[in-house]
């Protein structure tokens, strides 16, 4: 039998009580910032896509970006968890709109010029961490929850880009095309569900 | 050494017995201990040595210098000395996490830096680091115990990461550095702006 097999089993019977004894200090600090971009699919779906247009734009966007996302978001969490004035309603469009332009770009193969892309993903990356910084807890091990937020999410990038190594094959365009749409219908699903 | 060579000193480092450094002949040996603890089991400290580690080993000098080396055991002896001399206890948060910031950028970065430059990041660091390791003892023995166990901890640790990271080359591994340190500096404004807030 296949060893990953049971690794997988093992995963579904840990017993999910043993969460309460992590839910403040480091471990639940570190546990909150790895979630916290993962749980919320507005957030997780953007930064896929921001893995997958990367690669559809090619180098250096495909290394730039995941570079200058976490930065920028950082920016915005800073604004956040400062207690900024700007409404979370506008924040939350902003995430909205993120996965829609982003999956759009997918959806068209659009090749933008660089600073077109880095401007773009810049003003959502600071709408996503503004959302972040905004609602970090209070109880949390700041550093740590830092540490998973910022590997959670620049997993996820690198995730999309090995998403977007499908272009490769030889239906891989239409597939990382309609994961574009996907992904441009959940960000108007989120819309609509603000507005 | 192998895995199970390096799973059998860490079973038998924790198998060890605590009591024993009671009959040590030096007075204050357990303190050099603490010291040296002091430095892994600290994560900002662990966070600015790594990333420090990362940049040396990865994108600022060319070989590994022991007079570059120098100059950060310099700042950190510096930095602890004021911390006995000066009675400088505590340095904020906010600052130390703003200098990690500043190193997760320029490994993000990587840009062609004058000369100067490296030292420069090497003897702030060193300060940093020296000044928010706080032995918090009073007596001179013991305190001196102390502050060599925290400085072979953080050359430990320095040494270690620069090693690891001059493994990493290649066109692939100088642009996963890039991505490890953007993560590092916006691990260090978030955390510094969370500091500033509370």
């Amino acid at each position: 039998m296949n060893p990953f097999f049971f690794f997988v089993l093992a995963l579904f019977i840990v017993p999910l009580s043993v969460s309460a004894h992590a839910s403040s200090g480091t471990d639940g600090g570190l546990l909150s910032g790895i979630l916290h971009p993962i749980m919320g699919v507005d957030h997780a779906v953007a930064m896929l896509a921001v893995g997958v247009w990367g690669v559809f734009l090619g180098r250096p966007a495909v290394f730039l970006l995941p570079v200058l996302f976490p930065l920028v978001m950082a920016i915005g969490g800073a604004f956040g968890s400062g207690g900024g004035a700007i409404p979370s309603i506008v924040i939350e469009m902003g995430i909205a709109l993120s996965a829609i332009i982003f999956g759009l770009m997918i959806l068209l193969a659009s090749k933008t010029k660089l600073t077109t892309a880095a401007l773009l993903v810049s003003v959502f990356a600071l709408c996503h961490g503004y959302a972040h910084g905004s609602e970090i807890p209070d109880a949390a091990h700041p550093l740590m929850y830092a540490i998973g937020f910022v590997a959670a999410t620049g997993t996820l990038h690198l995730i999309g880009i090995f998403l977007g190594t499908i272009l490769n094959w030889s239906t891989g365009r239409l597939g990382l095309r309609i994961t574009g749409c996907i992904i441009m219908l959940i960000g108007v699903r989120f819309l609509l569900d603000i507005t | 050494m192998n895995i199970a060579g390096i799973l059998l000193l860490i079973g038998l480092s924790v198998a060890t017995p605590l009591r024993v450094f009671a009959y040590t002949a030096t007075l204050g040996v357990d303190n050099f201990f603490n010291g040296f603890l002091s430095t892994f089991s600290t994560p900002m400290h662990v966070l600015l040595i790594g990333a420090l580690g990362l940049w040396y080993g990865h994108a600022a000098v060319p070989r590994l210098s022991y007079r570059m080396m120098g100059v950060f055991t310099g700042g950190l002896v510096v930095g602890l000395s004021g911390v006995s001399a000066l009675a400088i206890r505590v340095m904020p948060e906010y600052v130390l996490m703003m200098w990690v910031c500043v190193v997760g950028v320029l490994i993000a970065w990587s840009p062609r830096l004058p000369v100067w430059v490296s030292p420069g990041v090497l003897f702030i660091s060193g300060l940093c680091i020296g000044i928010d390791s706080s032995p918090g003892y009073v007596t001179f023995g013991t305190t001196v115990m102390a502050v060599l166990g925290i400085i072979a901890g953080v050359h430990v640790l320095l040494f270690d990461t620069v090693f690891y990271s001059r493994l990493l080359v290649g066109h692939r591994a100088h642009i996963a550095v890039r991505i490890i340190g953007s993560w590092i500096a916006a691990i260090g404004i978030m955390v510094c702006a969370y500091s500033i807030r509370q």
